[in-house]
């Protein structure tokens, strides 16, 4: 008999790989969405008008890749879900694994996935430009955020960021209700109960929180935010699992 | 050096006791025959050696350490049963690559052999095999794996007889090759008990017996004779098992040991040797009369 | 060859096998048996349990052991195998005989001679 002694590193190193290669459907449905986001920002996501006599008026319309962002963002919380579902640990409980190492492959392959989800739905606003450009004979008055590279970067990473955060919500959530199966329904409620009651309270509450998160100007306290937040959400998602029975 | 040691293990279930004080300890490089009726704990038991549940009390160690959620055991240890799920989007080579990196002691030659062997498609899917030819597949997995502990939970689930037999020869060639720690749990046991060097026979979450195969096979013997004369003859004997055939005859089944069988057969009683999977049925067995007593 | 429908343990078959081996002459004396691993193999059984039937031969003085080599076949093997067989199989047959004789009410006489009749029948068929 021969032991095998192995590291935590090595391990997490291995399923992480694993992970993407075995969640490739999560790519595939990733593609679809952003193609199904670019083509309700083909309308444009804001519109100018003016008409004044003598002119026949013109229409100032904006066109930016928000709405794939947001719809990227809400894949990244469901994906997240999905790993922390049954039918994910069976697969992944095969191989060499304890709750640790699955977590923290987990969340490198969530952090992988926020990577490549975030570039894709960048460029795609500048995708939507060109197409605006070459196909609709809009007259651009502003490129938008293109002119500068260090915008350029700092609004990738950001919205990266964003990805993982929402990644890092859904993860947690998923975690709590392998707990126990009454969370499906505890979870909305104080969801959407709390924002109401909330909203009661103080209406200007929600929107705070909007803002705390989202309209911070400053980079680098924005990019601590956020990633505290996931971090906070990943940490007691590793703590709650960690007492989980596995293949039931 | 013992692989396995469980003391006083007990594993609750919502409200019911799954394992109820379970006492044993498995030794470095034996194969265990795990066995039992249905909902006796078999399935609960090795979960829990795997690393997959947590015992409610108890103490159990596996290479002396506690399993569940343990890197290490996970590491040295395969849990191979029907319910194996791989991912949709991996080929059933691509699985066999996976594996060959999560375990060091992986060997691919065997694993392509025996894929072959049994007409695997290279770019077939685990999802669309049919039962036995997952359990096959499941069985390759847990065979080239080569873990210092492997666990078989009713490997042969939908497999044909002849895969089977192959199955058995495969793992206990490998066996002889590279020695190892493996329990197969099983409902037939006359199908593995050749491979068996001990078996572990639980009841109810709590063990029954625990010995050597060939020691099974002489715990107990068959008496058949007139009624009165066996019913006379067993009373003060630890009996396992009564049942009455046709007028006047009775089949009693004893523990063998310290028992004056000359003196039976002087009687004239026949004695005959009892299957070990008989015996297994008759200790576990709620009633002495077995399924004839719920038509009576 | 080996039958697991429990009529006797797997180790008593394989020591009678290899002392069938050893009577027919496959094995000589000074000879090395099968291994436990060779026997475990070519019947696919645990190896505990040939290890099981080797000892029981050994024990009998039929096989002697040769540290780190394995197991060898003793200058009296034949011999005792004979002998054991004599008494132990013979002699159980016989006893089985009697049994049956005294059930069915077959006289002392009758069974003489029908013993006597079935040891012709054999020579006859030896010729």
């Amino acid at each position: 008999m021969s032991l095998n002694n192995v590291r935590l590193q090595k391990v997490v190193k291995k399923q992480s790989v694993y992970k993407v290669k075995a969640n490739l459907s999560m790519y595939s449905s990733l593609i679809v969405i952003q193609l199904l986001a670019l083509l309700f920002s083909l309308g444009g996501t804001g519109t100018m008008g003016t008409s004044s006599v003598g002119y026949n008026g013109i229409t100032i319309r904006l066109f930016s890749a928000d709405i794939v962002i947001v719809f990227t963002m809400i894949w990244g919380f469901i994906t997240a879900i999905m790993l922390t579902t049954k039918a994910y640990k069976e697969d992944e409980f095969i191989f060499v694994t304890n709750r640790l190492t699955s977590n923290l492959s987990n969340i490198i392959f969530l952090f992988v996935a926020s990577i490549f989800s975030g570039i894709t739905a960048v460029l795609s606003g500048y995708l939507l430009k060109v197409i605006m450009f070459s196909f609709f004979n809009y007259e651009f008055l502003h490129a938008g955020t293109s002119s500068e590279f260090g915008i350029f970067i700092s609004g990738l990473l950001t919205t990266i960021l964003y990805v993982f955060m929402f990644s890092s919500f859904g993860y947690l959530i998923g975690t709590v209700v392998q707990l126990s199966k009454m969370f499906i329904i505890i979870v909305p409620v104080v969801i959407i109960g709390g924002v109401y009651l909330l909203s009661r309270i103080n209406q200007d509450v929600i929107l705070d929180i909007g803002s705390f998160y989202f309209l911070e100007s400053n980079f680098f306290i924005a990019l601590t935010k956020i990633i505290l937040t996931a971090g906070i959400c990943f940490l007691a998602a590793i703590f709650i699992s960690n007492r989980l029975e596995v293949r039931k | 050096m013992n692989v396995i040691t469980c003391e006083g293990l007990k594993k609750n279930q919502r409200k019911v006791r799954a394992l109820s004080d379970l006492s044993f300890t498995i030794k470095e490089n034996t194969i265990t025959g795990l066995i039992g009726r249905n909902g006796a704990g078999k399935t609960t038991l090795l979960k829990i050696l795997a690393g997959f549940w947590r015992e409610s009390s108890g103490e159990v160690k596996v290479f002396n350490q506690h399993p569940f959620n343990n890197l290490y055991v996970s590491a040295n240890t395969i849990y191979v049963d029907d319910q194996m799920s791989f991912p949709a989007s991996l080929t059933l080579t691509e699985i066999l690559q996976e594996a060959e990196v999560f375990y060091e002691n992986w060997n691919g030659k065997l694993a392509k052999r025996l894929f072959d062997y049994f007409s695997f498609h290279p770019e077939q899917q685990h999802e669309n095999l049919s039962k036995g030819k997952k359990s096959t597949f499941n069985m390759i997995v847990g065979l080239a794996s080569r873990c210092a502990l492997t666990i078989y939970d009713e490997p042969t689930t939908g497999m044909d007889a002849a895969v089977r037999k192959d199955f058995y020869r495969a793992l206990l060639r490998d066996y002889l090759e590279y020695p190892r720690t493996i329990i197969i749990s099983s409902h037939h046991l006359d199908e593995v008990e050749d491979l068996l060097e001990d078996v572990l026979l639980l009841q109810d979450g709590s063990k029954c017996l625990h010995l050597p195969i060939d020691e099974l096979k002489d715990y107990a013997v068959g008496l058949t004779g007139r009624t009165e004369m066996v019913r006379q003859w067993i009373a003060n004997k630890e009996v396992f098992h009564t049942n009455n055939i046709g007028a006047g005859t009775t089949y009693a089944v004893v523990k063998k040991e310290g028992i004056p069988l000359d003196n039976a057969r002087q009687l004239g009683m026949e004695t005959t040797s009892v299957t070990s999977s008989d015996i297994c049925v008759y200790l576990t067995d709620q009633t002495k009369g077995g399924i004839d007593d719920v038509f009576k | 060859m080996i039958h697991s429908d429990g009529t006797k343990p797997i180790y008593v078959q394989i020591a009678e096998w290899l002392e069938t081996e050893i009577l027919n002459g496959h094995f000589k004396v000074d000879e090395k048996v099968y291994s436990q691993y060779k026997l475990a193999e070519m019947f696919t059984i645990n190896p505990a349990t040939a290890a099981k039937g080797l000892n029981i031969l050994a024990d009998e003085k039929i096989l002697y052991t040769r540290r780190g080599l394995g197991k060898f076949v003793t200058n009296e093997a034949k011999e005792i195998i004979t002998d054991k067989r004599k008494n132990q199989k013979l002699k159980g047959l016989l006893d089985e005989v009697a049994l049956e004789a005294e059930q069915l009410h077959v006289r002392e006489e009758e069974l003489f001679s029908m013993l006597k009749e079935s040891m012709e029948k054999r020579k006859g068929d030896a010729k």
